[in-house]
């Protein structure tokens, strides 16, 4: 089963959040130039000739060269597009990051975050830092912690996907929100205190000069969350089970009738928008047509005004299009397979 | 004539495996004294919003900074050199800079197939992906070549420069 709900709060116009579903697009950065260390060299040639040695051409070659030094570069990029919506009380709540290391040499990075910010109405409580690891978008615990004052350590270009996870109090309105701020700065020894552009000798990769790019070292960034009292419960269970024997055994021909129920309750003055259910049938079953009911209100599976159809809007799914839903609302759906 | 011009050959095959590591020093003593010379070029503005260039050794840069190369020629013989050419394949990592190729009593010339081929840069085409002819672009260029109008006397310096930046 898969959802897709926009909500609105007055504040949140136009959000579209995904649930059960993450969709991280990491977009790659540019280049960030030639590597740190890289020798140029420049090799010029002059010919002539003396006129006593006439068609004879002498030649001399001289040369240079120098050694690309490290510029000490980062940006941090939210990937949330705007505050993150939680409710009051919530644990762990999550924002994500991406640090890009956009200078042109290896560096280390250490993340620290502050989420006692002024200018907020509430001070969300950071429980942890994680980094992507396990290549699925979104966190899961396979991820990898990050601990206070580990190393990040990224090549020229590189990026990294951070999670903040946040405890978010009781007893918040609606609309409220809480900053966090993340820092991260490189550890490259004598960045702090340091202007963009100065200059650590030797402190570069292949012990060339090291240029701080940014004030510090450090890159930082804010974003947080905002509260909504709308929220949404959803259920799906087993109304019942018809066999081919009349009872209810589960075997093949068996009629599997499912309920899925959608509650909105919170805040009268908000409302959940473009509120869509989608059910694929399970394996080794199959849709039997014309089971779909909303509210014990029977729908078709074809593409017409009832907002709900068979194997149109999607493969091998129902879709019932429930809309905009203002709490307090409870929608019951059901839809009928049965067992091959 | 042939076994002097092979030695030549190869006693500069030896001064240039000789010189890699050293920033800007004359090669070779012969009739014509020649070095290259690197130099990061700094733009700088003063209070009244003015801008300035300055040179400095090419000792620290970064990438994105321009740089300056000047080859210097001197003729430390009794005798007048003629037909004076320098050639300079543009540093690997870098981009010729348009129009910075000294100009003033030079013959200037590019390259955008490795020095086979030469001409002014209206002249210059390269293929594009599709396989077609295009107009080079100063990013295509692989060589500059410098030819020095008239003789040069005993005594006389000549220098030509140009500015690449560092990708």
């Amino acid at each position: 089963m898969k959802l897709l709900i926009h909500t609105t709060t007055g504040l949140l116009q136009g959000m579209w959040m995904t649930l059960l579903l993450s969709s991280l697009v990491v977009q790659p950065a540019s280049a960030q130039g030639v590597p740190a260390g890289t020798v140029i060299s420049n090799v010029a040639t002059v010919s002539y000739s003396t006129n006593n040695l006439s068609n004879t051409t002498e030649t001399v070659e001289a040369s240079n060269s120098f050694v690309v030094a490290e510029t000490i570069n980062a940006v941090l990029t939210s990937l949330d597009n705007t505050l993150v919506v939680v409710p009051t009380p919530a644990t762990n709540k999550t924002l994500t990051w991406q640090l890009t290391n956009t200078g042109n040499g290896t560096e280390g990075f250490v993340l620290n975050t502050i989420d006692t910010l002024n200018g907020d109405d509430f001070n969300p409580v950071v429980q942890s830092i994680w980094l992507e690891s396990n290549n699925i978008p979104g966190l899961q615990s396979t991820d990898t912690p990050y601990q206070t004052g580990n190393i990040l350590s990224l090549a020229s270009d590189q990026s990294r996907i951070i999670y903040i996870q946040s405890n978010i109090p009781g007893q918040l309105n609606k609309e409220q929100s809480g900053h966090v701020k993340l820092t991260a700065t490189a550890t490259t020894p004598g960045v702090a205190g340091t202007n963009p552009g100065h200059s650590i000798p030797g402190a570069g990769d292949a012990n060339t000069d090291a240029v701080v790019l940014i004030a510090d070292g450090q890159t930082q960034g804010v974003s947080g969350y905002t509260v909504s009292t709308v929220a949404l419960q959803l259920s799906k269970t087993v109304a019942s089970i018809v066999d081919p024997f009349s009872g209810t055994e589960v075997m093949s021909q068996s009629r599997i009738t499912y309920q899925i129920k959608v509650a909105v309750t919170g805040d009268a003055n908000g409302t959940l928008e473009d509120l869509v259910i989608e059910d694929t049938t399970p394996a080794n079953m199959e849709y039997v047509p014309g089971s779909i009911t909303l509210n014990n209100q029977p729908l078709t599976d074809v593409a017409d005004n009832d907002n709900a159809d068979f194997n149109i809007t999607e493969n091998n799914t129902v879709t019932v299009n429930l809309g905009s839903l203002a709490p307090p609302a409870i929608q019951t759906i059901t839809i009928t397979y049965k067992v091959n | 004539m042939l076994n002097k011009k092979i030695l030549t050959t190869m006693k500069l095959a030896v001064m240039s495996l000789l010189i890699v590591a050293s920033t800007g020093i004359a090669a070779k003593q012969g009739n014509i004294k020649f070095s290259s010379h690197a130099y990061k070029v700094v733009t700088t503005k003063n209070a009244q919003g003015q801008t300035s260039r300055t040179l400095i050794p090419a000792v620290k840069v970064l990438p994105g900074e321009i740089v300056q190369y000047t080859n210097t020629f001197e003729n430390i013989s009794t005798k007048r050199a003629n037909n004076i050419g320098v050639t300079n394949p543009i540093p690997s990592n870098t981009v010729y800079i348009p129009n910075t190729a000294d100009s003033n009593g030079f013959d200037v010339v590019f390259s955008v197939d490795g020095g086979k081929h030469w001409g002014k840069p209206a002249t210059l085409k390269v293929k594009d992906k599709n396989g077609n002819m295009r107009p080079a672009k100063t990013s295509d260029y692989t060589h500059i070549r410098w030819k020095y109008k008239t003789s040069l006397n005993p005594g006389e310096k000549k220098s030509v420069s140009y500015q690449v930046r560092l990708l």
